[in-house]
């Protein structure tokens, strides 16, 4: 026997593995084109969550391009951050070579308004090499920040990746690059199934019901949807209880993860207008097209077209510019496709974030402006995205709720220049959602954890606005453990309109179990300053000042008696669509480094070690997004 | 406890003093016709006590006739001869890799009569990554470091530069891969993947030009703006107009100041016209200046209606 008569494992070199790591659905739909150009070159690309693929099949992977998005504050997406294989990437002790076998290119997104700038993507890319595994081209990394957003680097890249995978794996003999302006074939094949309307919604549900069995969801039913800004208020914020009837099994920390249903009159209107009124309620059978990958196991494979565009696609994303270069071939109207081409090509970026990306305006409004659009329905899985889940931090302890699940969530809904109010798919659905409704909610584990010890380890937990959703779970959890150890930095701009749970810590106080401190940014407004202190700010008050204020005692328990620090909420407050710059999270961290220098023997210049001390002890939790 | 199990060895390589460390979990041992005709093999089977003992031949294992399960054995002894060992001289390190991928951490291999006949067993050994524990001329002990926290083997410089690079089949080096890639250990800490960032890195584009009315600007303001884009464009909002319908008869429109809007609650329920043609199709169409911008398209003589106050949040 000799080794070079062993035939190693058959690996057809075309295969193409393009893995994703997405936040708002934007490095998906780059991981699509990315798919789509290497089936022009004649690969076979297999487009997958960074999360949902096996980790024991990437070891064997020999080409891998990932495509990762980064959020506000540099962290990447939890659908990178919480995958088992981005976990074991980072386990210390694999060997320096474990990937020597691999060739890689990333591809990340990011905004240079930030200081950490497409850090998700830089450090997946150094990590990588740091196993060995080699680069095919450098990184690329869009900036959505520059004139023609993300394009600007993202054309150079896709050449340079293909241009060295073809020189590795030359195009078949006698083959071309497809034309870029010559329509791929669909994704899907349907097939229209001879069964009556009843008979019809009946498969249907089963068929739905079939899909989510296949995860493991819990079945709850909502008991209590209320209003905890006064009704005046301009924000809607709600308190939300679902009851699943069991004992649930959650830790303070833990996501909800919901799907969410849109609007029934969004879906009609947009499935009319693409001129399918008659046959919304069609039953067809779904199966991937020849030479594409299984369909992703959350999509029914019997459907009607109302059934996909209510639950499985989104129909309220802000489309980019992948959507655009499918879309222009279906235009009839010969100025609409030539204007919807022009938004698929490089020059016309500008434009296309001046028409879509600026005001928000979704693809179910660019659909119905383009009237002479006529979708096949083979294309539907192509054209529109899936409606992804949307995740939500549990504000309840299940040692206190057991059967429950309690939401604290802002309902999205904001004006642009559009004349119709830009709202969030599921912070709507939610909103309108009837009590005694019962739906689906998977839980999975998030980025906040309660401290490890038994003992009274103290906290302080620093939260404004709906940031207090995980810091009401781990408080509620604390207090019956009977641990006693707890500040909470609550912000909210008024007293009377956005105070949440006032009652709750109000009673935790008097009780001698929580030390409760709260800051009202818009409190003296409505009072008789005069209108050159309400002009100057000065009785804004943020957690930032409370924590500068208290700073001895902040001192006191982060620093001798160790204690832990959680930092929750929104980075950057938007009130009218004007992005203020107070970044919370780091003006915090600042106050941190304020105390140790008031209270530790820091100095101003050393005081930024404190917080990587915290960091590094795991003695800080943050839970933020943008 | 990891056991390094310094075992006191026999004067010669008789079977009477079998190592039997204290360790649980299963263990295997590699026989060969030789060792199993001279009965050695057996005896050394008999001798040991666990609870699961597997049994294997040498050349099933170097003939890649089964594989050694990865990450399951305590123990392997190795019970060979040196007439085996001369004949396997070309594919032993190949079968230590092996041995090394099925060991647990701390894991130990004892192996009988090596010392003498297969002259490269110690750097053989090291080079599989093992920590030679004991030897004396009959029996040799070597152990499967534990990972400790940050330390990490290079397979690379061993695998590629020295004897198991080419003559050892890609398939092994990958199931070695495998074997470490699969093998999870809670207490290991995660790196900071920070820490691997050049200064190139953590360096962002760099920020825009001082802006003004007339040059070609970044699209928005960034949100700690210094260049003066974000105070320009808080102006033109301020001072912009916004053109209202007034619905009158002849499609004439008012101007009104920003500022002041939402004070004006208008209803436009009369017949909208365009003279451009353009106003009609929607936003994508519509001129920078169309009183029409962020309405949807509509049909000409079709009713538009927009009731500002009701949209307001």
């Amino acid at each position: 026997m000799t080794s070079e008569s062993v035939a190693p494992d058959i690996v057809n070199e075309r295969e193409l593995l393009i893995l994703y790591a997405t936040e708002t659905g934007y490095a998906y739909e780059v991981a699509l084109r990315v798919a789509n150009e290497a089936k022009r070159r004649y690969f076979s690309p297999n487009v997958q969550g960074m999360d949902e693929y096996p980790i024991s099949s990437f070891i064997t992977a020999s080409v891998v391009v990932f495509i990762v998005s980064t959020t506000g504050s540099g962290t990447p997406p939890r659908q990178m951050s919480s995958s088992p294989l981005w976990q074991t990437l980072l386990r210390s002790d694999l060997p320096v070579s474990i990937l020597d076998h691999l060739s890689y290119s990333v591809f990340g997104l990011g905004d240079s308004a930030y200081e950490r700038f497409a850090w998700a993507a830089k450090i997946l890319d150094r990590r990588l090499m740091s196993l060995g595994a080699t680069a095919i081209c450098q990184r690329g990394e869009g900036d959505e920040a520059g004139r023609f957003g993300i394009e600007e680097a993202f054309d150079p890249w896709i050449e340079n990746l293909f241009g060295e995978l073809l020189e590795r794996s030359p195009l078949p003999e006698g083959k071309t690059i497809v034309p870029v302006n010559q329509l791929k074939p669909p994704r899907v094949r349907i097939r229209e199934l001879d069964i009556n309307d009843n008979d019809g919604a009946e498969r249907v549900l089963r068929e739905n019901e079939r899909v989510l069995d296949s995860s493991d969801h819990n079945w709850v039913t909502l008991t209590v949807n209320k209003r905890i800004t006064s009704p005046e208020w301009f924000q809607d914020v709600r308190h939300l209880e679902f009851d699943s009837q069991k004992i649930l099994d959650y830790r303070p920390g833990d996501i909800a993860v919901i799907n969410p249903i849109s609007n029934s009159s969004d879906v009609s209107s947009l499935l009319d207008g693409l001129g399918w009124t008659e046959v919304v309620d069609k039953v067809f059978e779904i199966s991937p097209a020849e030479d594409e990958p299984p369909l992703p196991e959350t999509v029914p494979r019997y459907t009607t077209l109302r059934d996909l565009f209510t639950r499985h696609l989104d129909i309220n994303l802000v489309p980019r510019r992948y959507f655009f270069s499918l879309l222009y071939h279906f235009a009839s109207d010969p100025m609409e496709r030539e204007k919807l081409e022009e938004f698929a090509g490089l020059e016309g970026q500008e434009d296309l974030y001046e028409y879509c990306i600026r005001f928000r305006r979704t693809i179910r409004e660019v659909i119905l402006e383009f009237k002479s659009v006529q979708i096949p329905k083979e294309y539907i899985f192509d054209i529109f995205p899936p409606l992804r889940p949307r995740e939500f931090s549990i504000a309840s302890s299940s040692k206190v709720h057991p059967t429950q699940i309690h939401l604290c969530i802002a309902i999205v809904q904001y004006k642009t220049k559009l004349r119709t109010p830009r709202k969030g798919v599921c912070t709507s659905y939610l909103a309108e959602l009837d009590e005694g409704t019962r739906i689906p909610i998977k839980i999975r584990s998030g980025l906040l954890r309660p401290p490890e010890s038994s003992a009274d380890t103290p906290i302080i937990c620093v939260a404004p606005g709906t940031g207090i959703a995980p810091i009401r779970a781990l408080l509620e959890e604390r207090v019956s453990e009977g641990k006693t150890e707890n500040i909470l930095y609550f912000g909210c701009r008024s007293f009377r309109h956005d105070h949440y749970y006032q009652n709750q810590w109000k009673d935790y106080a008097s009780r001698g179990v929580l030390k409760y401190r709260v800051a009202f940014s818009r409190e003296r407004e409505d009072s008789s300053q005069s209108d050159q202190v309400k002009k100057d700010n000065i009785w804004k008050v943020y957690v930032q000042n409370l924590l500068e204020e208290d700073a001895q005692h902040v001192w006191e328990i982060l620093g001798k008696k160790k204690g832990i620090l959680y930092i929750c909420g929104q980075k950057v407050v938007s009130l009218n669509h004007s992005r203020s710059s107070n970044k919370m999270p780091s003006a915090v961290k600042q106050a941190i480094e304020h105390a140790a220098v008031a209270g530790g023997d820091y100095t101003k210049e050393t005081a930024k070690s404190f917080v990587k001390v915290l960091e590094k002890e795991g003695r800080l939790f943050e839970e933020c997004w943008g | 406890m990891a056991p390094t199990a310094i075992y006191s060895p026999p004067r010669s390589s008789s079977v009477s003093d079998i190592p039997n460390p204290p360790l649980r979990g299963s263990a295997l041992v590699i026989g060969s016709l030789s060792t199993a005709q001279s009965g050695q093999y057996q005896s050394i089977l008999e001798s040991l006590n666990y609870k699961e003992l597997e049994r294997q031949l040498v050349d099933r294992i170097t003939d890649e006739a089964i594989a050694l399960t990865p990450n399951k054995y305590s123990s392997i002894y190795v019970v060979l001869s040196s007439m085996d060992y001369e004949s396997l001289s070309a594919t032993m390190s190949t079968l230590l890799s092996n041995i090394f991928t099925a060991l647990i951490p701390s894991g130990i291999l004892y192996v009988w009569d090596a010392a003498h006949a297969y002259r490269n067993v110690f750097s053989d050994l090291t080079l599989a990554g093992f920590n030679v524990t004991s030897t004396t001329d009959g029996l040799l002990s070597a152990q499967k470091p534990s990972f400790a926290p940050g330390a990490s083997i290079s397979l690379k410089k061993t695998v590629k530069s020295k004897a198991l690079s080419s003559s050892l089949p890609v398939a092994d080096i990958a199931s070695k891969k495998k074997a470490l890639w699969a093998f999870t250990s809670p207490s290991t800490p995660p790196i900071d993947p920070e820490s691997l960032l050049t200064p190139e890195d953590k360096a962002r584009p760099t920020t825009c030009e001082l802006v003004s009315e007339s040059t070609p600007r970044r699209k928005r303001a960034c949100k700690n703006c210094t260049c003066g884009l974000a105070e320009l464009e808080e102006e033109e909002r301020r001072d912009g107009k916004i053109v209202i319908l007034d619905g009158a008869e002849n499609g004439e429109t008012v101007e009104i100041l920003a500022h002041e809007k939402g004070s004006i609650a208008i209803k436009t329920t009369e017949k909208a016209t365009s003279s451009c043609g353009n106003c009609f199709l929607g936003d994508a169409f519509r001129c920078a200046s169309c009183p029409y911008l962020g309405l949807p398209a509509f049909k000409p003589g079709e009713k538009v209606e927009i009731d500002f106050d009701s949209d307001d949040i």
